[in-house]
């Protein structure tokens, strides 16, 4: 748990554009008093007409860089990384070491830059030590006397140390903040940086007491914070978690416009939703959101979007996805593959729900051929496969469900439908296969079944489906653990459900519905919709269609969500009108069926306009009662088409 | 290949020798015996060789070399046993158990409290790999026991390997360069051009059939023939006829059609496909009056990386964003059916320079609102014209950093537009300074009159010619439909937009790119159609840009005084197979470092001892999880064969072989103990020496076996009675049994096929 709280891509990138651009023009600077140069030479910086790159003569600048100097060059390129122009500071910088390969301030310069703006680390990184081998010839090695060698000498080590950390060298880049020390540097970032190489090496005792040492110190203040919020979390100590974001927001705050709180509130959104606060949580992300460095975060998007599907409040969380993306959209040379398997995946959630199968199976396709880039969050790729393996599994399988209630016309169709299936099946069963191993073996022994582990992407309502396949002992003993340190009560009502998942499948329906009937007592209403959802579709499964009981909870789940029963392969129970064996016969192959008695509370109407047949769903006035109020209607040339062009309308939600 | 038996049974080899041999040299001569080996070692390495493949498309989430090594095993152990008197009926009874008893084995299992010693989860992480690690087995065992036993397993495994190649060319439907990705992956390596490369890998799949067909066939395979002598049931081995010169040549015709086929489709495609000539339905056509542009298909439509564009400086001001259009052609000449190159007269901003080529113009200085943008081009696919962003004045040869895989590399400056497109609400159409010729050139309209007539109506009563462009974009945006596959029915002298426009409205960026600019041009707009290159700025890293041959594009562009060609490009709403195509990171990364700053200015291996930069070697020790599964593996097939060793004889129903067998059990677990035959020494010898130093009969089978051996598997003997147990009469202590137990001697001597 740990990594989706610290600073997603964009703020990182942003804080480090700020305080790279200000110490590299600051060390530019050093560097420019430190050399014998000639004051004529030297360019007045307060004097605009003096600056070297202005020149209006000419109609179009190409840069014709060839007559200035060396200096001149590294402050140009520095002053355009200020100004966020950093193509332009690359090719200057590029221009100074073809003039001149040992110049150590260009690498050190590109060093940043790759780091920062590209996020190209490996390159970042041959920078880095190619700057270092140089500064070493030119000054010797270490220990260094004079003040602004030890200033550069700490730059170095400062972005050898954040190379080696972005391409997780964890003990590498701790060795190079011993070395750090040993050489009696100070700096502001130093705890911060510490205390979250620590946390990825498991130290978390040595890791909060670095981060309370850069918060008591004043280092880089909202950092420190940020990074205590989270190992208190990790720790379990919640409320001191919460405690802490909130004085890391109030501190963003109070910078103003340079403050970034997006990051603190997103962070505590996550311990809101880890304690069920659902109400604080979506309040911490839709403030982030709508914050301007929060805008472009795809974290706090997705984590509402979530949130939302829990609800299956699916227009919200559309168009929380929407906003996300339209805001992205005003960065245009930003890299898109940082979220866009995150967005794929929240789509594709969002289409399923909504009874949209073959679109949220495309999503998910691209989900996992997309890969994420994940920076510094601690998130790994592993999270996102299992995340994509189950939800396209899922996905393959409501469509072989959808397909089991469909009407065929022909003979070929019902035949392609059988080996959809079949493939579908298969491969589901092999995605299934992948996500358990990882789970079991790469996630640290099935970590994320802590419900709502933040670092997992996966849908905790329906996990259960993914575990039913483990052996009941295995699935057991583990959720057992998990209980054994988790007090939370609400996260019961998920093992429960699991556990009803897993001897439902091991043919034990019984028990199943025992347990399943407390998960329903126990789900809270709003909050846990999704749960309800999965719940009840799985006890409709094991009961005979119908029965009194499949007629009750078919009704709730339709109430609940409309694609639902479909979705599951499970059918609505209808009065047929008029009612005739034809019609009934007709029906058995969809997912409509057909009932008597008072408790059913959907007419199903059949009749022939112009040559056409128009099928209609009507919702009874009241139960038992007889007057319908029309709801739905299907028209087709067939009774087939009319029946699929019914479902269809019926099953699957338009969301604007 | 059905091929026909001889009725020719090979003689019997004397038991003696057959139980020397083991099983299967029990029933093959030594040629037979080698042939067998032979193929069984090529089933192992296709074995290997299909697992790789199906752990680089799937990963398999266990090592594809233990997997291998699984179906290896299933390989060998049914190339013993099929020449042995196991019906197929038993055979697959005894699987059926052996499946059985795994499934029980791992319910027992999962009911052990083993929770205690290990992680609730490692039990069912390893039942996980041992599956899949069975399957391979199960697949080996089967599939080999099948091609030993009967003459269709071939024809089966023969349509598997070509149902195989269809799914892996499947994805190259349309003329998918890019597809399959291994196949492209595997181009990409080796610096062969795609078309190439696929059809190298066809004909060597096809060969391998081939060679599949030649050896099976060949008169050297013997088949396990299982047969009814008298009382008893026997497996005879049948060999193939000798092929006949008829059968040969036709192989060796075989062979060279592969070939001839290979050449063939090499030739043609690489005609069709020549360097990037065609994607998207934009060619590369350079001559006067004529067009690049098709209309049939979108042919070639695939992610084939056709060149690499840095951007020199930021380029904040785009007013496409975050879209990039870089120009290689312009169309502005009509030719009656479609809109083709015009004279070098027209279209001065247009380069038309190939890339070796240099080339320099001055700026346009009327146009407003412009701002340098330098970029470098690497090409790495044939290109006829440079292409720049809009638009060029100058375009410079450089240093071609790499010239195996680029194929020039040159660097283009350019005056970009650095406005936005709200700005040119106020603006005009035209150029005031064009004469005549010129206006009438640009807005020469298509005869048809529907154009005109659908102008009007899309625009209603606006007038203003800037916003009925945009209105007509807008149009096209919200009603027609992308497709790469229209399938449009189009007479050779026909309109080949008029079935898009008037009829179904689905097509591509051709057909767009036509119909605006006749609805423009009917409005009197000034209008032509731009191609080149569409790309998305989002997918670029660090202002690199790495093309893709579905980048390329064509687009209606109008003329806006003091703004110059600006494109007025639809984005359809309704979609139909444009898959979102991600850019590969990894191979841009590549190219990035091939173009990146020479070596003395960054040498490569500056950062070689840095633990990130350790780059797997590619022999590396297999993770403990892969050896403790090698090692589980051994032990498994360790205790399955001792267990075979020592209770086989329980298995078969003749007596005879009953006798024979429970004979080498007890030599087995003698051996073991370290009590072995002498050089030279008869079995009855042997007896006798062991009845003399330890005062029993251990080896209680001596006498019936011999008496088999010198009257017949049809002597009416009955069986020596049996001692109650392998172990049980054995003059040793415990403990030395226990040590007998756990020797792999006995196994050892089996497997090499020593004498018991």
């Amino acid at each position: 748990m740990s990594s989706v709280k610290l600073p997603p891509s964009r703020v990182m990138f942003l804080t480090h554009s700020l305080v790279a651009g200000f110490l590299l023009f600051l060390s530019a600077f050093f560097f420019d008093l430190s050399r014998p140069v000639n004051a004529q030479e030297l360019p007045d910086p307060f004097d605009p007409f003096q600056l070297p790159f202005i020149d209006d003569t000419k109609p179009f600048d190409f840069g014709d860089d060839t007559e200035k100097s060396v200096e001149e060059l590294l402050l140009e390129a520095t002053l355009l990384l200020d100004d966020e122009r950093p193509l332009d500071a690359r090719t200057k910088l590029l221009k100074v070491l073809q003039r001149d390969p040992t110049e150590f301030r260009a690498h050190l310069l590109l060093a940043g830059y790759y780091m920062v703006h590209v996020g190209h680390f490996n390159l970042a990184l041959r920078y880095v030590k190619q700057g270092q081998n140089l500064f070493a010839e030119k000054n010797g090695p270490p220990p260094y006397l004079v003040d602004f060698t030890r200033q550069q000498h700490q730059r170095i080590l400062y972005l050898l140390s954040q190379a080696r950390l972005s391409l997780d060298d964890y003990a590498g880049a701790l060795e190079v903040l011993d070395e750090f020390t040993g050489y009696g540097y100070v700096a502001d970032w130093y705890s911060g940086s510490r205390a979250w190489i620590l946390m990825k090496l498991g130290r978390l005792d040595e890791a909060v007491q670095e981060a309370r040492r850069g918060v008591f110190t004043g280092g880089e203040v909202g950092r420190s914070l940020n990074m205590l919020g989270i190992l208190l979390s990790m720790t379990g100590d919640r409320n001191g978690s919460i405690e802490v974001f909130r004085q890391a927001i109030a501190y963003e705050l109070s910078l103003g416009r340079l403050g970034q709180p997006a990051t603190p509130l997103n962070n505590v959104g996550e311990v809101y939703e880890e304690i069920f606060n659902e109400a604080l949580a979506q309040n911490s992300y839709s403030r982030a959101i709508a914050l301007p460095d929060g805008c472009e975060h795809v974290l706090p998007s997705l984590n509402l979007a979530k949130l939302y599907l829990d609800e299956l409040n699916l227009s919200a969380a559309k168009r929380t996805m929407d906003s996300f993306e339209g805001c992205v959209a005003q960065f245009p040379l930003r890299n898109g593959e940082e979220h866009r398997a995150l967005v794929h995946l929240a789509r594709g959630r969002i289409a399923q729900l909504s009874g949209n199968v073959p679109e949220a199976i495309t999503h998910f396709r691209e989900a996992l051929a997309h890969r994420q880039w994940f920076g510094k969050i601690g998130t790994s790729q592993d999270d996102l496969r299992v995340a994509g393996n189950i939800s396209l599994a899922q996905a393959l399988l409501r469509l072989n469900d959808i397909l089991s209630v469909t009407p065929y016309r022909t003979f070929s169709e019902r035949l392609a439908a059988l080996m959809t299936r079949a493939e579908n099946r298969l491969e589901a069963w092999w995605l299934l296969r992948r996500a358990r191993q990882i789970l079991a073996e790469d996630l640290n022994g099935m970590e994320d079944l802590f419900i709502r582990h933040t670092d997992s992407m996966i849908e905790y309502p329906t996990f259960g489906e993914v575990l039913a396949r483990l052996p009941y002992s295995s699935l057991n003993a583990r959720l057992e653990q998990e209980e054994r340190r988790d007090n939370r009560a609400v996260a019961k009502t998920f093992y429960l459900l699991y556990r009803a998942e897993s001897l439902a499948a091991d043919g034990e329906d019984e028990i199943a519905l025992e347990l399943l009937s407390d998960v329903l007592k126990r789900a809270r209403p709003q909050f846990d919709d999704a749960v309800l959802l999965r719940a009840l579709a799985l006890s409709l499964s094991m009961l005979d269609p119908g029965s009194p009981q499949y007629v009750t909870r078919a009704n709730e789940l339709f109430a609940l969500s409309r694609p639902a029963l479909r979705n599951h392969g499970l059918r609505l129970p209808v009065a047929t009108h008029p009612g005739s064996e034809r019609l009934d016969s007709l029906l058995e192959q969809s997912p409509f069926l057909p009932l008597e008695g008072k408790a059913v509370q959907y007419v199903l109407g059949e009749e022939a306009i112009d040559g056409k047949i128009r099928f209609t769903l009507s919702r009874r006035s009241s139960p038992g009662g007889t007057v319908p109020r029309p709801a739905f209607q299907g028209e087709g040339d067939t009774h087939e088409d009319a029946l699929y062009s019914l479902a269809s309308n019926v099953f699957q939600i338009a969301i604007d | 290949m059905p091929h026909t038996l001889s009725s020719e049974v090979s003689p019997r080899p004397s038991y003696s020798h057959a139980l020397a041999l083991g099983a299967l040299s029990r029933a093959l001569s030594a040629d037979e015996a080698r042939a067998v080996h032979f193929i069984s070692g090529l089933r192992c390495i296709a074995a290997i060789l299909l697992c790789l493949f199906l752990d680089r498309i799937y990963d398999l989430g266990t090592s594809p070399w233990v997997i291998a090594g699984g179906t290896a095993l299933g390989v060998l152990t049914a190339s013993q046993v099929a020449f042995g008197p196991l019906s197929s009926r038993n055979a697959l009874l005894r699987i059926g158990i052996g499946v059985a008893l795994y499934r029980a084995a791992w319910m027992v299992a999962h009911s052990l409290p083993l929770e205690r010693l290990m992680s609730p989860l490692s039990i069912a992480a390893a039942e996980l790999h041992l599956n899949i690690i069975g399957l391979g087995f199960l697949f080996g065992l089967t599939s080999t026991w099948l091609f030993w036993r009967t003459t269709h397993a071939l024809t089966t495994e023969i349509i598997g390997l070509l149902l195989i190649a269809v799914g892996l060319f499947a994805a190259h439907r349309g003329l998918r360069l890019d597809q399959p990705e291994l196949v492209h992956a595997l181009a990409w390596r080796l610096g062969w051009s795609p078309v190439s490369t696929l059809v190298a890998v066809g004909v060597a799949i096809t060969a391998l059939t081939v060679l599949l067909l030649l050896i099976s066939s060949s008169p050297g395979r013997p088949l396990g023939h299982r047969s009814v002598d008298g009382a008893r049931v026997h497996t005879q081995v049948v060999r193939n006829k000798k092929r006949s010169l008829g059968g040969s040549l036709m192989l060796v015709i075989l062979s060279a059609g592969v070939l001839l086929v290979g050449y063939l489709t090499h030739t043609i495609f690489s005609r069709l496909a020549s360097g990037s000539v065609t994607a998207m339905g934009v060619g590369q056509e350079t001559k006067e009056e004529l067009s690049p542009l098709g209309f049939h298909s979108s042919l070639g439509k695939n992610s084939q990386p056709s060149a690499l564009v840095r951007l020199e400086g930021d380029y904040a001001e785009n007013p496409f964003t975050p879209m990039l259009y870089l120009r290689e052609s312009a169309l502005s000449g009509f030719n009656g059916k479609e809109m083709v190159i015009a004279s070098a007269r027209y279209d001065t901003d247009v380069n038309r320079t190939r890339p070796d080529e240099a080339f320099s113009t001055e700026p346009d200085t009327r146009l407003l609102s412009r701002t340098p943008l330098e970029q470098s081009v690497f090409l790495l696919a044939e290109h006829k014209t440079a292409f720049a962003i809009d638009f060029p004045i100058e375009i410079r040869q450089i240093k071609n950093p790499n010239p195996d895989r680029f194929n020039a590399a040159y660097k283009a400056y350019s005056v970009a537009p650095g406005f936005s497109l709200s700005d040119l609400s106020a603006d005009h159409v035209g150029d005031p300074n064009w004469d005549q010729d010129t206006v009438a050139h640009y807005t020469a309209p298509h005869p048809d009159s529907r154009y005109r007539a659908l102008a009007l109506q899309i625009v209603g009563d606006v007038s203003n010619p800037i916003a009925q462009a945009f209105l007509i974009n807008q149009w096209f945006s919200a009603n027609a439909i992308y497709t790469l596959t229209p399938g449009h029915e189009v007479a050779p002298d026909g309109d080949p937009v008029a079935p898009f426009l008037f009829g179904d409205m689905r097509g591509y960026c051709v057909h767009f790119a036509h119909a605006m600019v006749y609805l423009y041009r009917s409005l009197g707009i000034p209008a032509r159609i731009g191609t080149g290159y569409l790309t998305d700025l989002s997918q670029a890293k660090d202002g690199h840009i790495l093309l893709r041959m579905n980048d390329r594009h064509a687009w209606s562009e109008v003329y806006i005084s003091e703004r110059g060609w600006i494109p007025f490009d639809p984005q359809p709403q309704q979609v139909e197979n444009h898959g979102e195509s991600p850019v590969d990171l990894k191979l841009l990364e590549e190219l990035m470092g091939m173009i990146g700053p020479s070596e003395d200015i960054l040498p490569s291996d500056v950062a070689k001892d840095e633990a990130s930069q350790q780059i797997e070697p590619a022999l590396t020790l297999p993770e403990p999880r892969t050896i403790l599964g090698i090692a589980a593996l051994l032990i498994f097939s360790f205790v399955a064969l001792k267990l075979y060793l020592l209770y086989g004889w329980r298995l078969v129903p003749s007596p005879s072989q009953k006798t024979a067998l429970r004979y080498r059990a007890r030599q087995a677990v003698l051996l073991d103990l370290g009590l072995s035959r002498d050089l030279g020494e008869t079995r009855a010898e042997f007896d006798s020496r062991l009845k003399a130093q330890f005062g029993r009969d251990l080896l209680p089978d001596t006498s019936a076996l011999l008496r088999y051996h010198y009257q017949g598997t049809t002597s009416q003997t009955s069986p020596a009675p049996m001692a109650p147990s392998l172990f049980g009469s054995l003059p040793f202590p415990w403990w030395r049994k226990l040590l007998g137990i756990l020797s792999p001697r006995a196994t050892l001597a089996f497997l090499l096929r020593r004498p018991w």
